[in-house]
């Protein structure tokens, strides 16, 4: 399974890679003004259908250091993805080559998958007559053609990397290893939400980056399992159930008659 | 560069100061992020940390235009505490030269200083020469006026407390700098220095080039892999048009420009080919008569010849400075009648742009050449003037962009790489040499019909395939034009016992001949071309092979200046027996069985300790103490022109040796004091923006990412003036005011001098009145003011106020 | 309580004026996007349309099935009477959801993709499938009253015989796309089967006027969607408050939806005698009313125990919009109405049921709303509050119910006016 690793120790905050997304998937600008963030040149403020991909900029004081990181908001490709649980009718898909796909053919436009995702990521074009559900793809077009995301493509530092996920986790094991104290140790990516096919290592602590920190290590999808699990049985379980009670209280009311005038009305004809 | 970009992978220590090679050279930190990874350490030394900070090990505050006191600082630390590398000062630089008895030093003036005309008399600098006319030696560097002494004594006032209070750098950062950069002293250790703009738009922005040049000589850092003194440089073929003499004072191959005091080619000769009497210098530029012959063979063919000093009085002699500043000036006194621009939006990034603008007002025509309507291309209908004041007739252009077209790029690593034309150039436009091959022919038919002296005009040699008329749809040849660059025999000749056909390429410039039998439009380029076919053109190789060193050089990727040599000074990798200092990283060596050396291409055949290292220096040694520098051999701190602070290591408050606009051409140049202006201002460029923004400004996808002009300031700076982040301020000089959005941020703090805290805030200069997103120009804030050597506008520091703009927030 | 607020249905002109105005703004959203006329955002993709319209909607037309299955299943024949009525809303209520749907999907043109797209991990797979399958049972259920009402004897006769087989074949259908397994859908099949079989054996009981496999399916369907609303929810537990996101959502959406059916059919029956005429039984409310304390009771610890069995208590005493939010639906929706419906006096006269069972029903869409918006937080920044546009086009598709509701009333043999069951 393919993924992408992205290394915010060596991004330099030059946002190549989000303009080569754009130029990419042909995604037009958006309208902006000074910047969206107070920490300087984040822009846009946050992911849209016109933009997939979003460098942030982050001044932290962390260990004693002032720090200026640089993070970064796109599709994490989740394993288990809750967009793809979610999605009544298949139209977002995970790929077993990794990237999380979608198909505007079968969408409703119900936008559960935007509810459904954890990192906020799958945007809706709010206006459009004919909308779609739009997010980084993992440049799945280019991928089938046997290249690397444009993003991945265009980073001067190599600060994102494209491969098999189990390469890059060893290889991102392996930089913590090679240089204990220049990362927090931990794989972002690894494990939350049962696994993302994008992962990051980063030097400070990633709420500093403005990551989600609380999320489960089980898929999302486990959230639900259950419930939909027993559908089936509630349905049968249902069935006898009723037939059942209502004989019982069918019969006692046709006893209770009965006794009392010896007439067999019921609700029988 | 001496280096070159991939070569940065191979420092320990890397000193980004001067640049912000993250935001403006983003390729750069691919090399420098793989170095950290083996281990290096980067230190960012800027008065703002930036996105080059974000990543550096180290980061150091200073407030602008204290980059001498600061690495002169360094430079000490390094004396004192002998982390020098002996063997290389003393055998590749001039620290065991004894200098003039005339030499002096007082109070920050150098002897030889002549107030009236603020100039020096260089020859109080001169080397101390023995009867032979050798300079005279001590080897043990003890003679009180040998240069390393006199450089000692004159960086001793550098103390680490004095170099704190003028810069403001925090005492422990900044001697955690001078302990890391110092350590490469060792000779298995490398520095690098990368720099730009950072140093050199100032007043003494040469001698900041000087103090990194004399820190990497002591530490032996300059001809190793890892080393060096790089400019990163600036617009894309910048390096290749400075080769091509983009600048008044040379002409291409950086052979000088003739003044009037240059009546004959041997009078020019005379004053500009260097001689030694020593046998062990090989003095490369001793061979000046061959390169400016096969220039001007070049330029007029068969029209010059030995007879009429081969047409050297067909080429204009100057007299004067005709730097951007001095022109700009001239045409505002109304000296210029019309102006050609190519490629450039002095609107936007001329310094003093208020005044700069009523200066192009004054032209009677000019004739803009470029990709977009720029600001200079419509300055008849910018904001607040009525188009019918303008006077000025104004001819727009249309240029192919590059990648419309054929042609080689030079980048900072010296390399001319070939490219392609990827599409067709869009409408009526054309490539800057289809524009330049008509009018020269259109040029040279009025000139046909008679003029004052026509021929400099008429006899050019000019053929590049498009036929006599101009004809729209010829382009001309391209490849024509490289191969002249490379030069070829006018005729046949034979040479180290070879012989040469008439039209044959030459193969390198040591071929290059005094006599016209050679022609070639720029030396350096000697050897790009090297035969007849598309296949000899070097420039055009991209092989992957990498020399045996196995350091990355890829000689056979491009070509690169000179003779495909990628590493300048390499000579000086090695010790004097031809081992390298730093066998691990070796750039060449000498193979004794082979009697060759080996590696790359190295400065000059001889074997090892037959020749001085520095080729290019008439001495053949690395100059710690330059006599040839306008404002001094040794390097000094001056304030800026506009300072809030007075010089702490002398009387002389700024550079003597600068030419003070304001003195002499008062209008329009005004300059701000303390009192009205206490903020210390600069400007500089952010990685999503090109200049002055044609070619971002118009592009949706940047402009996105910043719409807006930004002021950044510190927090403290902001609340005293009750500012916060996002709201619109002013910014004002004594020259002009201008408005943007306050970004404020704890990237910028204040500085602390004696005591005094002296605050500074930055601005972009990317923005101007045409685009998709538009702003105010931070031109209009900038001085009249140059470098005392290169004429560089003091873009880096000035004195400024800024407060919330009226109706304040955003 | 003044008449005029009361005459909903007879303000005709308003309803139709309201009626024609979100029309127009439902043709201006087809046209400019879903952008123009509300301010949902990536953030809350989510807002009053689905929890007003869908969420809340759904659960106030719960009346339908609980009615029939008490009626026809539990032996609560003396609800009879009230069972059209109930059935009619709630036919109404999904047809109008589905309406709203098609205004609040961005795709509607695709609504039909659930149909072959077996999605079965997907809450809202199961929802589509389960409002798609019980609106056709609701329409089942509903034609009698148009064979009646048009003497199709014939066709009536046709109704009689197939409706026990579609149920089977839709029931079937339905568990194999939600399993993706034969096996479970074979079981469905013959458990349906053996009841069909005993009800013509006449071991289990029959009913002359409905099928009973039509009516097992309305609660079957209802009872799994109601709860898969609540289901929904589940994916979200990083962006749903504490206070409402727990394991028994699904639980307490069928609970909440079957303790307002009784609300609704009391409120249904007191705002159509009033505005159309037609004569509240006045007796079957009150016994309506009497199990309202038992379910709110029920709830009420349900929530309880909830709360304090995962530990979310703290977030209820925070003083946070959610804690309020949390305190105001549980006040006027459970604790109020719960003292209230347990005062004899009260409940005894109209005003006062009247007034109870809408303070329960308010208390259900307060919920809802609270799971769907209130609750929902993103991002600090970010928050939502419906666009004007946004609450009249809710406006005017209730106002197109409430039109079709009087049509249907006045044209077709809905109400049974207060007599007792009629014996079939
Ligand atoms: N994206 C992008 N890249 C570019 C360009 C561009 O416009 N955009 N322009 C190109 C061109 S032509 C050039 S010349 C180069 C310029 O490249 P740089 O020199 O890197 O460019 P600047 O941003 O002007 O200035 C560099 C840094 O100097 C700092 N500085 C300010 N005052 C001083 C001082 O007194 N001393 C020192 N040491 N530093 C100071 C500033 O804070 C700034 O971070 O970039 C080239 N690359
Ligand atoms: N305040 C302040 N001012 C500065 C600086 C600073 O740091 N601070 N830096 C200075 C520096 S280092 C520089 S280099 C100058 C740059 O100043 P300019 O050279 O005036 O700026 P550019 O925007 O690079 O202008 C290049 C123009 O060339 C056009 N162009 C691009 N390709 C072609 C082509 O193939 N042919 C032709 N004919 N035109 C083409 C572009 O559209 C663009 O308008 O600005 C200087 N100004
Ligand atoms: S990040 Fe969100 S959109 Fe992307 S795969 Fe995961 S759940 Fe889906
Ligand atoms: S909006 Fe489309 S992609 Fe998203 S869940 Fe609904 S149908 Fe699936
Ligand atoms: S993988 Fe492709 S679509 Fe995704 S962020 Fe990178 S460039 Fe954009
Ligand atoms: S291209 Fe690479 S270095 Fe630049 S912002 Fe993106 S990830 Fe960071
Ligand atoms: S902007 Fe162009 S020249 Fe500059 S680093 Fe990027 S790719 Fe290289
Ligand atoms: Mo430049």
């Amino acid at each position: 399974m393919k993924a992408l690793l992205i290394d915010v120790t060596r991004c330099v905050g030059c946002r190549g890679c989000q303009v080569a997304c754009k130029e990419w998937n042909e995604l037009p600008a958006e309208k902006t003004r000074f910047f969206a963030s107070p920490k300087g040149y984040q822009n846009p403020r946050d992911l849209s259908s016109k933009t997939w991909r979003v460098v942030t900029y982050n001044e932290a004081q962390t260990n004693g250091r002032f720090e200026w990181v640089f993070g970064h908001l796109q599709c994490f490709h989740c394993i288990e993805p809750s967009c793809a649980t979610a999605c009544p009718v298949s139209a977002l898909q995970k790929t077993k080559e990794g990237p999380v796909v979608y198909d505007p053919d079968r969408c409703l436009g119900c936008r559960y998958c935007q509810l459904a995702c954890p990192f906020l990521v799958p945007r809706f074009e709010w206006d459009k007559a004919i909308p779609k559900i739009t997010k980084c793809t993992m440049c799945a077009d280019r991928v089938a053609a046997g290249e690397e995301p444009a993003c991945a493509k265009v980073c001067p530092t190599d600060a994102i990397v494209f491969g098999e996920r189990e390469d890059l986790i060893a290889e991102a094991e392996n930089r913590i290893h090679r240089n204990p104290r220049g990362y927090v140790h931990h794989i972002y990516g690894k494990d939350e939400v049962g696994g993302t096919c994008v992962l990051h290592l980063s030097n400070v602590p990633f709420e500093v980056l403005g990551y989600r920190t609380d999320l489960p290590k089980i898929s999302l999808r486990e959230y639900t399992k259950t419930a939909m699990q027993v559908v089936p049985h509630v349905k049968i379980g249902l069935a006898v159930a009723l037939g059942a009670v209502s004989w019982v209280i069918q019969r006692r009311i046709r006893n209770g008659r009965d006794e009392k005038n010896g007439s067999s009305s019921g609700g029988e004809s | 560069m001496t280096n070159h970009w991939s070569d940065m992978v191979h420092a320990d220590v890397i000193m980004i100061m001067g640049s912000n090679a993250a935001e403006n050279h983003p390729i750069a930190t691919k090399w420098i992020t793989r170095a950290k990874e083996k281990g290096a350490i980067v230190v960012s030394a800027d008065p703002r940390y930036t996105r080059t900070s974000s990543f550096a090990d180290v980061y150091c505050k200073f407030r602008s235009g204290t980059d001498i006191a600061f690495v002169g600082g360094m430079i000490n630390y390094a004396l004192q505490n002998d982390f020098v590398q002996k063997d290389y000062v003393l055998n590749y630089t001039n620290a065991s030269f004894i200098i003039s008895e005339k030499y002096g030093f007082d109070d920050g003036l150098f002897t030889g200083y002549n107030p009236a005309s603020r100039s020096y008399d260089k020859s109080h600098w001169a080397y101390e020469l023995d009867g032979k006319g050798m300079p005279v030696r001590d080897m043990t560097l003890q003679h009180p006026r040998c240069a390393f002494q006199l450089l000692k004594k004159h960086f001793q006032r550098y103390d680490v407390d004095t170099v704190c209070n003028i810069t403001g750098a925090p005492r422990d950062v900044y001697l955690q700098v001078c302990r890391h950069y110092t350590s490469t002293w060792a000779p298995d250790r490398v520095g690098t220095w990368l720099y730009a703009m950072g140093a050199t738009q100032h007043t003494h922005g040469t001698q900041n080039i000087r103090t990194y040049a004399i820190l990497q000589l002591l530490l032996g850092n300059v001809g190793l892999a890892g080393g060096g003194v790089n400019a990163l440089r600036g617009e894309s073929n910048v390096q290749g048009s400075t080769d091509m003499a983009l600048l008044f004072h040379i002409l291409p191959g950086y052979l000088a420009s003739p003044t009037a005091a240059d009546q004959s080619l041997a009078a020019y000769l005379a004053s500009n080919t260097p001689r030694t009497n020593d046998p062990k210098s090989a003095n490369w530029w001793g061979n000046y008569p061959k390169y400016i012959v096969s220039l001007l063979k070049a330029w007029y063919g068969g029209h010059a010849a030995r007879e009429n000093d081969f047409a050297f009085s067909y080429i204009p002699k100057r007299s004067g400075d005709y730097s951007w500043i001095s022109l700009f000036e001239a045409m505002y006194a109304g000296q210029i009648k019309g102006l050609m621009l190519f490629g450039q939006n002095p609107a936007v990034g001329g310094p003093n742009t208020n005044k700069e603008i009523k200066a192009l007002e004054k032209l009677d025509w000019m004739v803009a050449v470029d990709l977009w309507e720029t600001e200079t291309a419509s300055i008849w209908k910018r904001p607040g003037v009525k188009p019918a004041d303008i006077k000025t007739e104004i001819f727009l252009l249309p240029s192919a962009s590059s990648v419309e077209k054929e042609g080689s790029i030079t980048n900072s690593a010296r390399w001319a790489q070939w490219r392609y034309a990827a599409v067709h150039p869009v409408g009526n436009s054309r490539s800057d040499l289809w524009i330049l091959d008509a009018l020269c022919k259109a040029v040279k038919k009025e000139y046909a019909a008679g003029g004052v002296f026509p021929e400099p005009i008429t006899r050019l040699a000019w053929d590049y395939g498009t036929g006599e008329e101009v004809d729209v749809r010829k382009e001309p040849d391209v490849h024509r034009v490289a191969k002249e660059i490379n030069g070829y025999f006018t005729q046949e000749k034979t040479v180290g016992g070879r012989q040469y056909k008439k039209g044959e390429q030459v193969p390198g410039f040591a071929l290059l001949q005094d006599d016209g039998s050679t022609c070639s439009g720029n030396w350096l380029y000697c050897n790009s071309y090297a035969g007849p076919e598309k296949k000899d053109n070097k420039m055009a190789r991209r092989s992957k092979r990498d020399a045996m060193n196995g350091i990355g050089l890829y000689p056979d990727w491009a070509w690169c200046w000179p003779v495909n040599r990628r590493i300048l000074y390499n000579r000086a990798s090695v010790d004097p027996t031809g081992k390298p200092w730093n066998p691990k990283r070796w750039v060449i060596r000498w193979n004794a069985g082979k009697k060759q050396w080996e590696g790359d291409v190295p400065d000059g055949p001889w074997p090892p300790g037959e020749k001085h290292p520095f080729i290019m220096k008439p001495d053949g040694h690395a100059w710690l103490f330059a006599g040839n520098l306008n404002d001094g051999p040794l390097p000094e701190h001056y304030e800026p022109l506009e300072s809030p602070l007075p010089n702490m290591m002398s009387r002389q408050q700024v550079n003597p040796a600068i030419k003070l606009w304001h003195k002499d051409a008062p209008e329009m140049n005004a300059v701000g004091t303390a009192d009205r202006f206490p903020i210390v201002g600069t400007t500089y460029r952010v990685s999503e923006h090109w200049q002055a923004g044609a070619m971002t400004r118009n592009l949706p996808w940047l402009a996105e990412l910043v719409p807006d002009v930004f002021v950044e300031m510190g927090v403290d700076l902001a609340r005293q003036k009750g500012v916060q982040n996002g709201d619109r301020v002013t910014l004002e000089t004594a020259r002009g005011k201008m408005s943007g959005y306050a970004l404020v941020t704890r990237r910028f703090e204040p500085f602390r001098h004696n005591g005094k805290i002296v605050h500074e805030v930055g601005v972009i200069w990317h923005f101007g009145y045409q685009g998709i997103v538009k702003g105010d120009s931070a031109n209009v804030l900038t001085p009249h003011v140059g470098d005392a050597n290169t004429m560089i506008p003091e873009y880096k520091a000035f004195l400024c106020n800024v407060y919330k703009a009226k109706g304040g927030a955003s | 309580m003044k008449a005029k607020s009361l005459n909903l249905l007879s303000g005709q002109s308003v309803i139709w004026f309201l009626a024609v105005l979100g029309l127009v703004l439902i043709v201006y959203r087809f046209v400019m996007g879903l952008g123009a006329v509300t301010n949902l955002s990536d953030g809350y993709p989510w807002g009053i349309w689905i929890g007003l319209d869908i969420l809340a909607g759904i659960a106030l037309a719960a009346g339908g099935f609980v009615m029939a299955g008490t009626v026809y299943l539990l032996g609560g024949q003396r609800f009879h009477v009230m069972a059209r009525t109930a059935v009619l809303t709630a036919f109404l209520g999904y047809l109008l959801f589905i309406f709203g749907l098609i205004v609040d999907l961005g795709r509607p043109w695709n609504i039909w993709k659930p149909v072959f797209n077996w999605q079965h991990e997907s809450p809202m797979f199961e929802v589509s499938w389960c409002v798609m399958l019980y609106t056709f049972v609701l329409f089942l259920e509903m034609l009698p009253s148009v064979f009646e009402r048009y003497r199709l004897e014939k066709l009536h006769s046709l109704w009689r015989m197939m409706v026990p087989w579609l149920i089977v074949f839709i029931l079937g259908l339905f568990t194999l796309a939600m399993t993706h397994s034969p096996q479970w859908a074979l079981a469905m099949v013959a458990v349906l089967l053996v009841w069909e079989g005993l009800i013509r054996l006449r071991i289990m009981p029959r009913h002359a006027e409905v099928s009973i496999l039509l009516i097992a399916a309305g609660v079957i369907l209802s009872t799994l969607h109601q709860s898969s609303l609540g289901s929904l929810f589940l994916i979200v537990p990083h962006k749903l408050h504490a206070l409402w996101h727990t394991p028994i959502l699904p639980l307490l959406f069928f609970f909440s939806a079957v303790m307002v059916a009784p609300a609704m059919v009391i409120f249904e029956s007191l705002v159509t005698e009033r505005t159309l005429g037609y004569k509240a039984h006045l007796d079957l409310l009150h016994a309506a009313a009497r199990v309202m304390p038992y379910l709110l009771g029920v709830y009420l610890f349900l929530k309880l125990a909830d709360l304090v069995g995962r530990g979310a208590v703290p977030h209820a005493l925070a003083l946070t919009p959610q804690a309020v939010s949390w305190w105001m639906e549980m006040g006027i929706g459970a604790v109020i109405p719960l003292v209230l419906f347990m005062t004899p006096e009260l409940i005894r006269n109209r005003a006062g049921l009247f007034g109870t069972s809408v303070l329960v029903i308010a208390g259900v869409v307060w919920n809802r709303l609270n799971v769907a918006v209130v609750g929902v937080i993103v991002r600090p920044w970010e928050t939502y509050y419906p666009y004007w546009a946004e609450v009249f086009i809710t406006v005017g598709i209730i106002s197109v119910g409430l039109l079709a509701f009087r049509w249907a009333m006045r044209n077709l043999p809905i109400h049974v006016e207060g007599e007792s069951p009629h014996p079939a």
